[in-house]
């Protein structure tokens, strides 16, 4: 590592002396495995998820303060010894309406990735009718580079069950359904015997609590698929269909799981109710005050990977800088690496540069400087990193996850890969980059039926848009292939030997000809050398 | 006299196919949900955990259970990656290929699992042992690279410890 | 309505359509892939983008967003533009995406020339490859002989799978995978169960799904020579095209007919064309000289027919397959009273019954189309998709009204495919089906049951009976609807079940907005359809007593409510506001809708023709019969036909060699529909023509065929030495209203023939049509002149009139510019999906009765219920019911070779329950005797059957009268096939035919 490196990179050698960050070995991870630990479990942060042990409470860190006093909370009996269902039971002695028109004033900003307002989100639900309505807990999280659902469920799962039944009162929910990816074996099965618990001890199930409210939560789990994780896909998923997303209007409040009335929320935006409920709106609105750079409510599950010391979670309120987050949470860049580019919060966001490291992370922010916070996990990307190949294994998976439904994304992204590929590989063509910013252009939003394409195209277009260079570097403007020059040279004594017996002086055609006009045709098949023979080439010139 | 049509008759027996339990199974799905069809995904889930994969079979059987037409059953066995319908090893392997884990090294994770079972991605050791795919992210990214394991996930994994992991799975 | 601005263009569109629909109703050209009139927007193809402004300033400054005009509606003061830069690039990025992976296929891919694929690239402007790799590619699947499967050509526009599932109820295409490898096809390998999957041909955009019957013997749409035709396969009537190429039919497409097929026919319709092109058709005279068949030259047969029927008493046979035109000739030459329809006494009173029952005041029968806004079905002992096919898939589309409705309430347009398929779920508007056997309907049907004949009519009666007995208040009768509903399963025990079903289904048929009934010969059941009528009568005066009641009880309403607001006016005018007053509900219909099928193409049209029955008139006295292409062996056993036929002379005209022919003397070569005109009157009263599509004699100067009519009148006028005086088919056509009266609309059916369009006749070719000069060149390089039509507007050319102004009735093929593929018929309709320009083809005659020539309306009543006869194979006796296949019930579909090929051998079916009892098995050998008449079958057990019945494959035995006492024993399995009573058409009897 050289001296005159940024600074991001010599904090972080400062910091990796502090602790290094500890690394279970297979043996390691079996053991923990065998105690009956979930994947979420064998992280060991330096900075833990809830930060200090004595300053962790309901009131500062309401997603995760518990964990400071067990690991993972896994019974009812614990759960409650820690204020566990206070906010339920306090929202069961208000109407649903009051319950809804709290999370709204709160502004409870999605955290699946978009950002709506989840009281507002709901307040669209149309008025009971008497029929089934749905709750649907998006647990599928499948964005590359995020993993804090996994943590909401496999260390708290009470936590989020109440705040489906929090949800569920206010928007008049019948039954529920947490979708949860195939992969989160140990979350699945924690939400179950905590749902168990739950019906056992009248906390679900017919008139919970005594009260008039009945609900009825379900797991269901996935297998695999990123595009599950849209909303409307995943109905169609949870119903036995392929997951397709649908047309929206109508949108799901209006017509959505079994085509009733369902509200679709993130595990994260549904585990933050119950706080809201025990604290009320004022001291939500209150949270971002304590860093003053952000008026976003509430608080966050940030988190860090790539080569970074410390990779991880943390709670935190709205208004960390991107550059606090990397640097002081996940203990700055690994040694001898320096930092290039990052993505905010998962593949499908914008990349950002060095320059808007000062970004605070927070929905408006992050778009003001071009990207979208998406699920505010960041990646790193180091300096030894070539975008190219990068960039081509995010257009993998994401042409990999596409659906197959719509055409631009459906046979675009495999355009965009084989792109990719080819000028990775040294066989890229001059307008192969203005072929990707095409597509770019041609998958965004609106013109595809969802938001997959749109996801696909960010950091692709924020690529070019900061690194075009490198892209660029790697497209050799094509020279004349050498064989061709064998070939004109031959073409040209043919000719020659032709006219001369006709008596004409000069050759009439220039040869340049079948090579000009050559130009549109595959590169490789005229490139490779001793492929192409001296026999098989006079029809070529003909 | 009238008769009415009523049951479906099946179009193949389905208690040859399925065996009770798992037919006892799928029937405890469909209580989840209003209408069976959704009880699909978990069915095929389920019959998959007898062979580790679904045969044409299964795949009837189910479509009669959940009295859904079989190509709908079919279209949902194919759209998902992890319901598996031809025969696979006694373990399948899925490495992690996003992008965290890219940033930390699966390739050269993957690299050593092909050359250590020498096989390609979507093939089976020949003792019928592990089957090697690739997966997307398995939100373990703070340890990456990962790796699942049957129901196992893994992560990190470094290269070097292929072997031994490799031994926990006769 | 809304009015939008377009490209700056202020215009007015149907609110209720998409906005592509309006685009392309106005004739603005946006292409599409993923859009199908009949099945509404999905929005996955993104073709049709156009761009949308928020304002007039936006649109004048370009600054809009795109949207997919599929799924937006419009709405007044849209402003729209589809020639925006934006726009046509993404458009013709689309394609370009979408030929990624599309083979270079084109130049051996039978979608070529009638490719949408191709028709929207070009228009897209999508000409220059740019995509450089490799392309992904797919294995094929093996669908049997109709259809042909090449997966690579797919652009995944979801089209087949939803037609096939979500239109036409199949079950067996699905899509498979997802990203770019997804995949449409079968489960397996194997052939399609649906009767319709053959508009998979049509409905795909490219050439994944071809015409393998097609294939076989192929060539370019713009090569082929084609006429407007109506399909002969049953009695709905669906307008087909017709192509021809070097002499043979070599496709049947859809022709649009806004009220009957629209878009779609079915797999009857479309594959079993092959018996035109049989090989040992008689395409010259034939006289049965000595035992052998010898050909003869046209004069000669036409000299030796009327020799041999000078000076006799000659009576004449007709067929409910031949047109109007053949049978009227008939009639005229032998004599009106000398004159049979060519169906028997049994055959021929159900028909006039279906008759008299449409004639009758306060019935009213709908067209195909129309059914599908019905929104209750009460289908009465008629297996539709066997023997109607095309009217069970217009049931299926009235099922779904329910779904539309719901659609509605949430504000959601019945365009939107999805949504309307999610909201309703798996809702559908009642549908009852009571047959003998268990019919394809049953997955859309409330409840579908299966019951005698004589149980079918008692049911229908029953029905009827409790219609009448109803509360005329529409409220009471939903609340009634309410606790039946709740309450069935205490009911269960006490109750009769078959009042109990009366009762449901005379509710739902009451409580919906517009019932209908459908019945049909298939029984062949006079009661079945007495009881049909009943029904229908009973439900439209019951509707009319409720609708009355409502009027009143809204009237006395609004009287109290404006009585009390005057009272309040006078008081206290700012206390409350007035409550709304109330009003009648809008849709509900009065009439409720009666559809009757009947057995042939022409059935209908020969009874309203007139005749004896066939066993009436051979007991006459008579030297000579004269038949005309009746497959005889249909309606007389063939031990009776040679009795009743010997000593007599036997002229036939026919376009097959039919097995019944052994007895005739001189069979004269007929044109099938490919080479005839005629007219055809389908089971609704709707009078079609049909135009021939060739000349035969064009390609062989041995081929004597000539319409039936032709040979008719030449033979009556050599006989009566009268000129001749039908020239043309019109001449045929005026003297025939001129003496029938009650078939006088027909005339109306197509343009008569001195009908030009500026001067010039209709094009039977495309402009495009090739090698005209060298199609005989294999016989003589003398190019002869293309054949004239004398009969018909249409010409044997491509020189002609070709285009949208064409007469709706004799559009030969649909073809437009820039539209080459079947979507081109958007090009000849007034609104997308709607009503072609100038009106829909065909005259409906019941429409044309006036009060006084209609029969008044009477009660039909319930038959006595004899002692029912059951089966009980231990004492051998039998009951047989008729049961119907798609292909066996039609008398010349299985003559072409490729439908017969895969059609399944003729059995006797038994219930399983009954199996049980009788101790039979399938594969079990049964002999039925009837009527004097020994069939042997192997048995096939059903999981439903009407019980103690067996069922019998009607066309498949000679069974002409199953409702006659049988008796049955069980059999060993006879050695050889042909030992069995099935007579074998596919390989008739051709000795002499050498020669
Ligand atoms: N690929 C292909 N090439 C062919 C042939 C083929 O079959 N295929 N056929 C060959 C044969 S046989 C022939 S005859 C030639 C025909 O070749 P062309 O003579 O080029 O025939 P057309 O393509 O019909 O073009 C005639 C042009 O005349 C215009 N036109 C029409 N009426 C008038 C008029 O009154 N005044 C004027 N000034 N212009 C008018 C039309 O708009 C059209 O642009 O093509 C030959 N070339
Ligand atoms: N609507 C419309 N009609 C037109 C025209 C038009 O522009 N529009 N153009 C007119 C003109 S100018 C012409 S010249 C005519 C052309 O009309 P056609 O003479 O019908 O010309 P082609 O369509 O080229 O068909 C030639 C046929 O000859 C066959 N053939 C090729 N070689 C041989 C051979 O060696 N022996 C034999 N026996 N057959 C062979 C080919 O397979 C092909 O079937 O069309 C005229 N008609
Ligand atoms: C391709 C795609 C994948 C998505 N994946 C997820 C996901 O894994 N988890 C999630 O909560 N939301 C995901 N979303 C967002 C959801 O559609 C939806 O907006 C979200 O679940 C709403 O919850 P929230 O309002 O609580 O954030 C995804 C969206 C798209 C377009
Ligand atoms: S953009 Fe289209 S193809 Fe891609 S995932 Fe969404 S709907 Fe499917
Ligand atoms: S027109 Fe078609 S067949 Fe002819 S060269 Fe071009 S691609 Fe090939
Ligand atoms: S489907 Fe159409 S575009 Fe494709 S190869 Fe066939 S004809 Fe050409
Ligand atoms: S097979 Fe045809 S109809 Fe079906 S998706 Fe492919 S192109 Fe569309
Ligand atoms: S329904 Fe009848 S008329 Fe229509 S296509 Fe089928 S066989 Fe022909
Ligand atoms: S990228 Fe591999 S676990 Fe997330
Ligand atoms: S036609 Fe509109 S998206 Fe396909």
């Amino acid at each position: 590592m050289s001296e005159n490196t940024q600074n991001t990179a010599a904090m972080s050698q400062s910091m990796a002396s502090e602790a290094q960050p500890k690394r279970l070995s297979i043996a390691e991870q079996f053991a923990r495995r065998k105690q009956g630990k979930a994947p979420s479990q064998l992280n060991e942060q330096r900075v833990p998820i809830y930060g200090d042990k004595e300053t962790a409470t309901i009131e500062t860190r309401p997603l995760t303060w518990r964990l400071a006093h067990h690991d993972a909370i896994l019974d009812l009996a614990t759960y409650q010894s820690l204020r566990g269902f206070e906010g339920l039971k306090n929202a069961l002695e208000k109407p649903a309406k009051e319950v809804g028109d709290m999370i709204k004033a709160a502004n409870v900003r999605g955290r699946g990735g978009a950002g709506f307002n989840a009281g507002l989100k709901w307040s669209f639900m149309i008025p009971p009718d008497g029929g089934p309505r749905y709750l649907i807990c998006n647990a599928d999280e499948m964005e590359p580079g995020t993993f804090k659902d996994r943590l909401l469920m496999e260390r708290l799962p009470f936590q989020l069950i109440e705040g489906m039944l929090i949800t569920a009162h206010a928007i008049g929910a019948t039954d529920g359904y947490i979708f949860i990816r195939g992969e989160y074996i140990i979350a699945a099965e924690r939400l179950m015997a905590a749902i168990d618990e739950c019906i056992a001890n009248n906390l679900m199930g017919d008139n919970i609590l005594g009260s008039d409210f009945s609900f009825h939560l379900h797991v269901h789990t996935g297998a695999g698929r990123y595009i599950c994780g849209e909303e409307t896909a995943l109905i169609n998923c949870l119903e036995g269909r392929r997951a397709n997303p649908r047309t929206k209007p109508p949108f799901p409040q209006i017509s959505g799981a079994w085509g009733r009335p369902t509200v679709v929320n993130n595990v994260e935006t549904l585990s933050n109710m119950p706080a809201i409920l025990v604290n009320g709106v004022d001291w939500y609105q209150s949270l971002p005050n304590e860093k003053g750079n952000s008026t976003t409510p509430g608080t966050k599950i940030f988190g860090c990977s790539g080569l970074v010391n410390d990779p991880g979670l943390w709670e935190l309120p709205f208004g960390y800088s991107a550059r606090e987050i990397i640097e002081e949470f996940a203990g700055g860049m690994q040694q001898g690496k320096t930092l290039k580019a990052w993505l905010p919060g998962g593949a499908s966001t914008d990349f950002l540069t060095v320059d808007h490291l000062d970004t605070i992370m927070d929905f408006d922010s992050i778009q003001k400087a071009g990207s979208r916070m998406g699920t505010g996990l960041i990646m790193v990307v180091d300096e030894e990193q070539d975008m190219v190949p990068l960039l081509k294994n995010l257009e993998i998976f994401f042409q990999r996850e596409s659906c197959g439904w719509c055409t631009p994304c459906r046979d675009g992204l495999p355009w965009g890969v084989k792109l990719l590929t080819a000028i990775d590989e040294g066989e890229g063509q001059v307008g192969d980059i203005e072929k990707l910013e095409g597509l770019t252009r041609d998958l965004w939003i609106g013109k595809t039926f969802c938001a997959h394409a749109p996801g696909a195209m960010e950091p692709l277009m924020s690529a070019i848009k900061y690194f075009r260079h490198e892209f660029e570097s790697k497209i050799v403007v094509e020279a004349p292939p050498k064989v061709d020059d064998e070939t004109s040279q031959w073409a040209q004594s043919e000719i020659q030997k032709v006219m001369s017996t006709m008596g004409a002086t000069k050759p009439v055609a220039s040869t340049h000809t079948g090579t000009e006009s050559n130009n549109h045709s595959d590169a490789t098949a005229g490139t490779e050398e001793g492929v192409n023979t001296a026999a098989s080439k006079p029809s070529d010139v003909k | 006299m009238i008769k009415i049509v009523t049951d479906k008759v099946p179009t193949v027996d389905v208690a040859s196919i399925l065996t009770a339990q798992e037919i006892a199974g799928i029937k405890a799905y469909i209580q989840h949900y209003p209408h069976a069809r959704a009880a699909s995904l978990d069915a095929l889930k389920l019959v998959q955990k007898r062979n580790g994969w679904v045969d044409d079979a299964q795949v009837n059987a189910i479509a009669n259970l959940l009295d859904v037409p079989v190509t709908d059953i079919e279209g949902v066995a194919t759209f998902f990656n992890r319901i598996y319908r031809s025969p696979v090893g006694r373990h399948v392997i899925l490495v992690c290929d996003s992008i965290a884990c890219y940033l930390t090294g699966y390739e050269a994770l993957s690299a050593k699992f092909k050359e250590q079972l020498g096989i390609e991605y979507g093939q089976t050791t020949p003792d019928g042992r592990f089957t090697l795919l690739p997966i997307c992210c398995l939100g373990n990214c703070d340890k990456g690279p990962s790796v699942l394991i049957d129901e196992d996930t893994f992560g990190p994994v470094s290269p070097d410890e292929v072997a031994e992991l490799l031994e926990y799975y006769p | 309505m809304a009015v939008i601005h377009i490209d700056g263009k202020q215009v007015e569109v149907n609110g209720a359509d998409n906005l592509l629909e309006a685009c392309l109703s106005l004739g603005i050209d946006v292409p599409y892939f993923c859009y199908h009139p009949a099945l509404g927007s999905v929005g996955s193809c993104r073709q049709c983008a156009v761009k949308q402004f928020n304002n007039a300033e936006d649109a004048a400054a370009g600054k809009g967003r795109l949207v997919m005009s599929c799924m937006v509606a419009p709405t007044d003061d849209m402003y729209i533009s589809v020639d925006d830069d934006e726009a046509v690039a993404f458009r013709k990025s689309i394609v370009e995406f979408l030929m990624t992976n599309h083979p270079h296929d084109c130049p051996t891919c039978e979608e070529g020339g009638h490719c949408h694929l191709q028709d929207m690239t070009y228009m897209s402007g999508h000409n220059k490859r740019r995509y450089r790799f490799t392309k992904r590619t797919h294995h094929n699947q093996e669908f049997g002989p109709f259809i042909a499967h090449e997966m690579n050509r797919c652009i995944a526009c979801y089209r087949c799978v939803r037609y096939y599932k979500d239109y036409a109820g199949g079950k067996d295409l699905g899509v498979y995978a997802s990203n770019n490898r997804v995949y449409f096809g079968r489960d397996k390998d194997g052939q399609f169960e649906s009767e319709f999957s053959g508009n998979l041909t049509e409905v795909c955009p490219t050439g994944v799904f071809t015409d393998k019957t097609h294939s076989d013997r192929y060539n370019r749409k713009w090569d082929m020579q084609y006429a407007p035709s109506i399909c002969h396969g049953c009695s709905v009537g669906c307008n087909i095209s017709a192509g021809e190429r070097y002499g043979e039919l070599r496709r049947i497409e859809n022709r649009y007919n806004g009220e009957v097929n629209r878009y779609f026919l079915c797999d009857l319709g479309r594959f079993s064309y092959g018996y035109v092109n049989r090989e040992d058709r008689p395409v010259q005279a034939i006289e049965h000289i000595n035992d052998k068949h010898v050909k003869i030259n046209v004069n000669y047969a036409l000299d030796e027919t009327v020799k041999r029927v000078k000076d006799k008493k000659v009576i004449g046979i007709g067929s409910p397959r031949a047109s109007l035109e053949t049978n009227f000739a008939l009639k005229k030459l032998v004599g009106f009273d000398n004159f049979s329809t060519g169906l028997n006494r049994h055959q021929q009173s159900l028909v006039e019954k279906c008759i008299e029952v449409l004639s009758t005041e306060g019935i009213y029968n709908p067209s195909v189309t129309d059914i599908e806004s019905h929104d209750a079905v009460f289908i009465l002992g008629e297996d539709i998709t066997q023997t109607s096919a095309r009217v069970a898939l217009a049931v299926r589309q009235a099922a779904k009204n329910e779904k539309v409705k719901m659609a509605h309430a949430l504000k959601t347009p019945e365009w939107l495919a999805e949504p309307v398929q999610r909201i309703a779920q798996k809702q559908l508007s009642p549908v009852y089906v009571i047959d003998t056997v268990q019919t394809k309907l049953d997955d859309i049907s409330k409840v579908s049951c299966v019951a005698t004949p004589e149980d079918i009519a008692a049911l229908g009666f029953a029905v009827a009976d409790m219609i009448a007995v109803q509360s005329d208040d529409l409220q009471q009768l939903k609340q009634l609807a309410a606790e039946i509903e709740q309450d069935q399963p205490q009911n269960d025990q006490d109750a009769d079940p078959m009042q109990q079903l009366a009762q449901q289904i005379a509710l739902d048929l009451l409580l919906a907005d517009k019932p209908l009934v459908i019945s049909g010969t298939g029984q062949f059941s006079v009661a079945v359809i007495e009881a049909a009528a009943q029904v229908a009568q009973a439900l439209t005066s019951k509707r009319n007593a409720i609708k009355e009641y409502e009027a009143q009880q809204v009237a006395e309403f609004n009287a109290q409510i404006e009585a009390q607001a005057q009272n309040k006016n006078e008081a206290d005018a700012e206390v409350a506001e007035k409550p709304a007053l109330k009003q009648v509900t809008p849709n509900y219909n009065q009439q409720a809708g009666l559809y009757l099928t009947v057995p042939n193409a022409n059935s209908m049209g020969v009874c309203l023709l007139g005749g004896k029955s066939v066993e009436e008139l051979l007991a006459t006295e008579f030297d000579a019969v004269i038949v005309a292409e009746n497959q005889l062996t249909d309606a007389i056993d063939i031990e009776k036909l040679a009795q009743l036929l010997t000593d007599k002379t036997v002229i036939t005209l026919d376009h097959q060699n039919l097995h019944w022919h052994k007895f005739v003397d001189i069979v004269l070569p007929a044109a099938s529909f490919a080479e005839a005109d005629g007219t055809l009157v389908s089971a609704e009263g709707r009078a079609q023509r049909f135009f021939q599509v060739y000349d035969p004699s064009y390609y062989s100067n041995k081929n004597c065929i000539k319409e039936g009519w032709r040979w008719l009148h030449a033979v009556e006028t050599s006989l009566n030495e009268m000129p001749l005086d039908w020239t043309q088919l019109d001449d045929v056509i005026n003297e025939l209203v001129a003496t029938h009266p009650n078939l006088e609309g027909i005339k109306q059916a197509a343009p008569e023939a001195d009908f030009r369009i500026s001067g010039l006749k209709i094009a039977r070719e495309p402009r495009r049509y090739s090698g005209r000069t060298a199609l005989r060149a294999n016989l003589s390089v003398h190019e002869p002149m293309q054949p004239k039509d004398l009969d018909t507007a249409l010409t044997f050319s491509m020189e002609g009139y070709s285009g949208t102004q064409t007469p709706s009735a004799m559009i030969p093929f649909a073809q437009a510019s820039g539209w080459n593929s079947p979507q081109a018929w958007n090009k000849y309709q007034k609104e997308i999906g709607g009503s072609l320009k100038q009106g829909d083809p065909g005259v409906r005659l019941f429409d044309l009765l006036d009060a006084e020539s209609k029969y008044p309306k009477r009660d039909y009543i319930r038959p006595e219920m004899t002692q029912p006869i059951k089966t009980s194979i231990f004492q051998g006796q039998a009951k047989l019911v008729p049961v119907h296949n798609l292909y066996g019930s039609s008398p010349m579909a299985h003559r072409s070779p490729v439908v017969a090929g895969q059609m399944q051998a003729a059995s006797f079916y038994i219930s399983a329950d009954d199996a049980q009892h009788w101790q039979v098995r399938d594969n079990d050998w049964l002999a039925v005797t009837i009527d004097g008449h020994r069939v042997e079958l192997p048995v096939q057990v059903v999981p439903y059957l009407a019980a103690g019945c067996i069922g019998y494959p009607v066309g498949q035995a000679p069974i002409l009268h199953g409702h006659l006492p049988a008796s049955v024993t069980k059999i060993d399995p006879p050695l050889t096939e042909s030992e069995s009573g099935v007579v074998n058409e596919t390989q008739p009897d051709l000795e002499g035919q050498g020669g």
